[in-house]
């Protein structure tokens, strides 16, 4: 009997453990997913009239006309969408490759434009994804196989590039989305950051896929919702210091 | 044993083909874990809200596409003939179980005849309706008495179904009242010792939101008025409520007030399922009961639990440990027990479903040391 209560506590003490394990592993941000913005500025709400960033060793200057800087894509970086199937709250989730292009930022403002492969997404399901390219995106036509996204009006805190480290949360932009040979304007937020080994992004944004005239996806009785949010995870390079390494 | 195995084996394939060519009909079987591919809700792949049975096109879709390690174009259909329809469901399911026991007083291997059923829904609207009436039932035998070849036709579902809006569900028939995880593990403790085990179904009015984060379900029950020899058949109210969070993820809490003939219990308790990632996955239960035996005057409380671990090594392919514990009397804590093992379930092709667990159980008033249990269904659905 006594043997057996100890093995309840072990039991006990083990389930804990398992539970304590597996709620990490649950509510630790998965790989792949697009990159949070450092700590301290998530936390703090997003600010879309007067972006601000922290900045390490921060000797306030902003950067100049002059001093623009340019920015590269890695292929680190990834985009992921979220539909939402009807009527079952079926979640959809797209992966798809980084996204290439550059960015320029230069007196406060960036601008850019950035481009993904749509014949890379994968939804963890072949007859979907073969429905979702062939049938909706229509990527084999080669005007739709590239979603291009240009940003029109980006305002950087003027010290983000200064210092060791910065971040900024939070940050309005907008711009155009080239989707299936349409063209919208869209509006969303971006996160930064920037330590020694790269800049970060994290650009969010909702489409309504009806306006870039993709018919809305429907299968054996579920059909997917015309709002789809869209998270683009930006890894890139200042062109100037990847040039001055040796 | 062996000869009692391949006997098995064999009268199993028998029932299987005689099910298909005649009839069948039977209970909820639904794969809760499908989860961490982002099914948060049942509906998207049974008609039944609140999941198991008859599959909705979709669903019959994905058992190939997304379950099955093989499949042809086509081969999900209804007994590989029918096309889905998004208004006519057809389903059915032929159930085949083996059970093991190993220990210093008995070695025992025996096959049993779980179900063998057919099951068929209808969306009476007119089409283009945003609104749906679903209505149908199941058809099938029942062994009286695993013992003998002695049959009987029973219907364990049949229910209407009124769906005014995407997430609200109103049905009333006879189904298994909603608690829990109802996971398809015919021997788990949890489903065994908390009278939610095959044949449990009861006649039922139930209120479903069926939301993109909360799903929240009423259950009132009725018993079995059309079979009052049932006494230990329940009457009484259950109640559930659970959120989804981040895509592929399910937690909730369910109540269940039911009193019979014989007893009058509440049982309580959280349940979580869990996507861990795309492969792996997590189902966990833990269900805290009070109950009193009406005839006795006697009253006991206690709890059990469940919690499975799966991960898929290979499309269709999941092994998976598991743990459960049942200790729901307290007065008689040498009754409690506890199993530990592991198992794989394989899914080869779509209609196929093979599932093997070997469990080590003990429980202090019968043995003192852990005994041999090994289990294997095989599962044929139309």
């Amino acid at each position: 009997m006594q043997r057996f209560g100890k093995r309840v506590l072990f039991g006990a003490a083990a389930s804990a453990l398992s539970l304590a394990l597996v709620g990490a592993v649950v509510f630790t941000p998965k790989s792949g997913a697009a990159p949070k913005p450092a700590q301290k500025s998530a936390q703090k709400p997003a600010q879309k009239s007067a972006p601000t960033s922290e900045t390490a060793l921060a000797p306030a200057a902003p950067l100049t006309q002059s001093q623009a800087k340019q920015v590269t894509l890695k292929k680190e970086g990834s985009t992921r969408f979220l539909a939402i199937g009807r009527p079952s709250a079926l979640r959809i989730v797209g992966k798809g490759a980084a996204p290439e292009g550059k960015i320029e930022v230069s007196g406060g403002k960036a601008t850019g434009q950035i481009a993904v492969d749509l014949s890379t997404f994968t939804t963890e399901n072949g007859l979907r994804d073969r429905h979702m390219k062939e049938k909706y995106l229509e990527v084999d036509k080669a005007a739709n196989k590239t979603a291009r996204l240009t940003i029109q009006e980006c305002a950087v805190p003027p010290d983000f590039f200064n210092g060791a480290s910065a971040t900024a949360a939070g940050l309005p932009f907008k711009g155009t989305l080239s989707l299936h040979g349409e063209e919208r304007s869209v509006e969303g937020s971006v996160s930064l950051s920037r330590d020694a080994s790269a800049i970060r992004g994290d650009a969010k944004f909702e489409v309504k896929i009806s306006d870039y005239k993709i018919a809305v996806p429907s299968f054996a009785g579920i059909t997917v919702a015309e709002n789809v949010q869209i998270e683009v995870a930006l890894v890139g390079a200042d062109d100037a210091e990847t040039k001055a390494r040796p | 044993m062996t000869s009692g195995f391949v006997r098995g084996v064999i009268s199993s394939t028998v029932l299987v083909g005689v099910a298909i060519v005649a009839l069948g009909s039977e209970r909820a079987h639904a794969f809760a874990e499908n989860i961490r591919h982002g099914y948060v809700n049942c509906i998207s792949c049974h008609v039944s809200p609140t999941g198991g049975g008859a599959l909705t096109s979709y669903g019959r879709e994905l058992s190939r596409e997304l379950m099955s390690t093989w499949g042809r174009e086509g081969e999900q259909n209804w007994m590989y003939a029918y096309e889905p329809s998004t208004r006519l469901a057809l389903g059915g399911d032929v159930r085949n179980a083996y059970s093991y026991v190993d220990n210093t007083t008995v070695r025992q291997g025996k096959w049993y005849f779980m179900q063998a059923d057919v099951e068929g829904y209808a969306n009476v609207l007119p089409e283009g309706k945003s609104q749906s009436l679903w209505v149908g039932g199941s058809l099938g035998i029942e062994k009286k008495n695993q013992s003998v070849e002695d049959y009987d036709f029973l219907t364990r579902r049949h229910w209407i179904n009124y769906r005014p809006t995407d997430e609200v569900s109103i049905r009333a028939g006879k189904f298994l009242a909603n608690y829990g995880l109802n996971v398809p593990d015919h021997v788990a403790f949890f489903k065994r010792m908390t009278g939610r085990d095959q044949g449990s179904e009861t006649y039922n009015a139930e209120v479903a939101w069926i939301g993109e984060n909360w799903n929240a379900i009423a259950t009132a029950v009725f018993g079995r008025p059309d079979d009052l020899s049932l006494r230990r058949a329940e009457r009484g109210a259950s109640l559930s409520a659970s959120y989804a969070f981040l895509n592929r993820n399910r937690v909730g809490v369910s109540y269940w007030n039911g009193e019979s003939d014989l007893t009058r219990r509440q049982l309580t308790g959280p349940f979580a399922m869990l996507g861990i990632t795309e492969r792996l996955y997590v189902l966990s239960e833990l269900g805290f009961q009070w109950a009193s035996d009406k005839a006795r005057d006697t009253e006991q409380r206690g709890f059990v639990t469940y919690t499975r671990v799966g991960y898929e090594a290979h499309k269709g392919v999941i092994p998976y440990v598991l743990h459960e514990f049942n200790a729901l009397n307290d007065q008689s804590w040498g009754n409690r027990t506890d199993g530990y093992g592991a198992g794989l379930q394989w899914l080869p092709r779509p209609h196929l479903e093979a599932n093997m667990m070997f469990q080590k159980r003990r429980t202090p008033s019968i043995a003192a040391g852990y005994v041999d249990y090994a289990y294997m269904m095989l599962h044929f659905y139309l």
